[in-house]
């Protein structure tokens, strides 16, 4: 016996709501928006030092020497709310350097990783780069993006061997 | 929307405010989700890709399986992280309107909202799929002999234009 399908055509709710009388113009509505979401920079930029204090201890629970997938995996949604505020409000440095945790962190979990130093060397590169820490020179920069993929081509290695 | 990121949830709420769509709920799990949808009435479900409590397929088939039809044909616009890029092709599958890549942009939310609401796509209800028509591309639907490209080299292959501003 076939298999059924059914196709139908759906009253769109959405745009019926949206055509109502009144309303703004696309010019009007980004502004809008853009400025409110200017409105909280100060604050969600002010939370993320405390944002990467979060996986620090995170990581530094208990002393530990090794560090789970569970944990990991932990590690990962909360930095993706580091990039959600790094790629919203600008901070190019920071937004590059928590990427390249993420695909560390990623690679540890599909490998069985579980050193705590790759992630604490990320982490304290965070630190380097986060909102009003100390201005540091692009040549810097690029040094520790070089030294952060350095470690990352090791553990890879290290998986491939 | 439902989003466990409080960042992400206060970024596009203050987006949709923007937009003039002040009336909007934020929660953080799937099972309120659930809950909320069964006794309200939505026009709109944003959700990030990566649920605390169920799997965002899930969600999305519950929602498109459901027989309220204003629950079922409701679109839905997911936004995913940079982690999760490259997974969400179960939600895909699974039925939903849109994905969009976070951090959401207020122009990108626009233009996805925008798109949710003056494209009208059929609703594909088969035994392992059910979720707007996935061919919105007008040539997508090839049918019959010459399918390919290269056989309508001067044919007009563009996309349909974008929505355009009110």
């Amino acid at each position: 016996m076939g298999s059924k399908c059914i196709i139908t055509e759906v009253p769109n709710r959405l745009g019926q709501l949206l055509r109502k009388r009144g309303g703004v113009s696309r010019g009007l509505a980004l502004k809008a928006a853009t400025m409110n979401v200017e409105s909280l920079r100060e604050e969600f930029v002010a939370a993320i030092p405390g944002e990467i204090a979060a996986l620090e201890a995170i990581l530094t629970a208990g002393g530990r020497q090794r560090i789970t997938g569970a944990d990991l995996d932990a590690m990962l949604r909360r930095a993706g709310q580091i990039l959600t505020l790094s790629g919203t409000y600008g901070f190019d440095r920071l937004d590059t350097v928590v990427k390249r945790f993420c695909d560390l962190v990623m690679g540890m979990i599909e490998n069985g990783v579980e050193e705590v130093a790759p992630v604490s060397v990320h982490l304290r590169a965070m630190r380097l780069v986060t909102p009003g820490a100390a201005e540091i020179s692009e040549a810097a920069v690029a040094q520790m993006l070089a030294g952060l993929a350095s470690v990352r081509a090791h553990f890879d290695r290290a998986k491939d061997a | 929307m439902v989003d466990h990121d409080r960042f992400s949830t206060g970024i596009v709420s203050q987006i949709l405010r923007g937009f003039g769509l002040s009336n909007h709920i934020i929660i953080g799990t799937g099972k309120e989700a659930k809950k909320l949808l069964a006794g309200g009435r939505f026009h709109l479900l944003i959700s990030e890709s990566l649920l605390p409590d169920m799997k965002l397929a899930d969600l999305v088939r519950w929602i498109r399986r459901h027989t309220d039809t204003k629950i079922r044909y409701m679109p839905v616009v997911v936004l995913t992280g940079y982690t999760q890029f490259s997974r969400v092709a179960h939600a895909r599958d699974a039925g939903v309107s849109s994905v969009v890549r976070k951090p959401v942009s207020p122009t990108t939310l626009f233009d996805h909202v925008l798109y949710a609401a003056r494209t009208e796509r059929p609703f594909i209800d088969a035994d392992d799929f059910a979720g707007p028509d996935r061919r919105f591309r007008p040539h997508d639907a090839a049918a019959g002999l010459n399918r390919r490209t290269s056989d309508h080299a001067a044919d007009d292959l563009s996309l349909p234009p974008s929505p355009a501003a009110p």
